[in-house]
């Protein structure tokens, strides 16, 4: 009885060639789970590419930024036809992109080191409703999209937030 | 022939290449807002065309140091061949050099890229063929099965292309699109045709002559209109994955070429071990041959021992 107790823990101390066996297999198993997966990743980001839902939903948001950028223009656009003035807010520089130049949301917000636009949307019937915003960019009081005096009577409406490399600017020579 | 791999060994392999195919892909679907520099095509293109060079040479190198594979001959020609062609293409493009010929760069724009894309797949393709001859594998039946579909296919690819709108939008493309299908079918074939051979257990160079093949074949994919990415992204990552595709290969070469000075060396290793076994060897009969005639001297006549004593001191000396 004590014997077999004895040869028992021996066979459990010394490793035999099953268990290696077992080992090998075991990582030969976690080798081709891993192919597996790969490759299924291979074949879903073929797919995604095939399809490209995030290039569908920039482009989305692209052409609202190219709505907004225009509406914000057209607006600019009829003030000066009305009053015959460009408003001073809008800061004068040769880029678009610069500190200054993004346009404040409309509504109780801070509009310091902002463009404030409110000229545009109060009074008048025919002015905004309220300052369109970019649709990802999150800043607690800019809108995302700037605004630029070049001079000569050019303005330019800009939305650098673009997605996938675009590039969206608009201007017009109000005189 | 004797197996070198495990197929432990063998299918890490084949997680490094769909791991990297998978990272690439990861890549190519990121990479929508990335700044891309504006002459990366063209730069890029200029690298891979060195790089094609120094393969061509390099491969040409290695099958006259040992010729064993005229597959590495073929690559080298094909290659070498390919890195004139990618340097004509690049010429061509850059406003420099414009006057050097006589076509405007719009003109040629595709086509001018694809010669070297379809040259390639073609040099692919015939490398895994003669590989097949070499081997002396009777496996006609496969190669004709594999020939005659890929004639069916290009045949198909011309058809579709040519008389249907699949590809409108595309009219001045369309010499590149079938082209360029027809290669990517070229390309499938040469892996389908690898993988079939199972010559990752026998060779380390075919690792890394498929991960080639892989990256060809999603430069191949990437350069289709297949795909729904802007069409300078998609030359981008076309042009990125024929440089991974050259470059894999070049390491290949490299390996290969390191692997063949290391058995070399080993070869060295052994033979002069054998020397050294055959001198001690030599000096044990000798020593054996000497203490023989030592007894044989000591047990002849008296007479004798001095002609016998001379002949041990003429053999001594010339020890």
């Amino acid at each position: 009885m004590e014997e077999s107790q004895i040869c028992a823990n021996t066979i459990n101390l010394v490793p035999s060639k099953r268990l290696k066996k077992k080992d090998s297999k075991e990582r030969l198993r976690l080798t081709e789970f891993l192919l597996i997966l790969s490759a299924v990743g291979v074949v879903v980001f073929l797919v995604l590419l095939y399809i490209n839902p995030s290039k569908e939903a920039a482009q989305a948001r692209n052409l609202q930024r190219s709505a907004d950028t225009a509406t914000i223009l057209s607006y600019v656009s009829s003030y000066f036809d009305s009053e015959k003035v460009i408003p001073e807010q809008i800061p004068n520089s040769k880029n678009c992109v610069e500190f200054r130049n993004e346009i404040c949301k409309s509504g109780p917000y801070n509009c310091k080191d902002l463009v404030n636009m409110s000229f545009l949307t109060k009074e008048n019937a025919e002015t905004l409703v309220s300052m369109p915003t970019d649709p990802l960019h999150v800043s607690i009081n800019g809108t995302g999209y700037f605004i630029s005096n070049e001079g000569e009577g050019k303005i330019t409406v800009c939305a650098p937030y673009a997605e996938r490399n675009e590039k969206i600017s608009f201007f017009k020579y109000m005189y | 022939m004797k197996k070198k791999f495990t197929k432990q060994q063998v299918r890490e392999k084949e997680l490094v290449i769909l791991f990297s195919l998978f990272v690439f892909l990861l890549f190519a679907y990121r990479s929508g807002n990335f700044y891309w520099i504006k002459d990366f095509q063209l730069l890029i293109d200029l690298f891979s065309c060195s790089l094609a060079f120094f393969i061509g040479v390099l491969a040409t190198v290695r099958y006259f140091t040992k010729k064993t594979n005229v597959n590495y001959l073929l690559l080298g020609l094909g290659f070498i061949s390919v890195s004139f062609l990618d340097a004509f293409h690049i010429l061509h493009s850059l406003e420099v050099f414009s006057d050097l010929f006589t076509t405007q760069n719009l003109s040629m724009f595709p086509s001018s890229m694809v010669l070297s894309r379809v040259f390639l797949a073609l040099i692919f393709f015939l490398a895994w063929l003669i590989t097949k001859e070499e081997k002396r594998i009777r496996d006609i039946k496969e190669r004709i099965a594999l020939g005659s579909l890929l004639l069916a296919i290009s045949v198909f690819t011309i058809v579709i292309v040519t008389f249907t709108n699949f590809f409108a939008g595309f009219e001045s493309y369309q010499f590149a699109i079938y082209m360029q299908t027809i290669a990517l079918m070229m390309y499938l074939f040469t892996l389908i045709g690898y993988a079939r051979e199972e010559g990752m257990y026998y060779r380390s160079f075919d690792f890394w002559l498929m991960f080639s093949v892989v990256f060809s074949i999603i430069s191949q994919i990437f350069f289709l209109p297949y795909l729904n990415i802007e069409y300078e992204l998609m030359l981008n990552l076309s042009t990125l994955a024929k440089f991974i595709s050259y470059f894999v290969l070049l390491i290949g070469f490299l390996c290969s070429i390191y692997e063949m000075y290391k058995r070399e060396e080993q070869i060295q290793k052994e033979l002069e071990n054998k020397n050294f076994l055959i001198k001690l060897t030599k000096q044990k009969v000798e020593e054996a041959y000497m203490v023989l005639r030592n007894e044989k001297w000591k047990i002849s006549k008296e007479s004798k021992k001095k002609t016998t004593d001379k002949i041990f001191r003429d053999i001594l000396r010339k020890k």
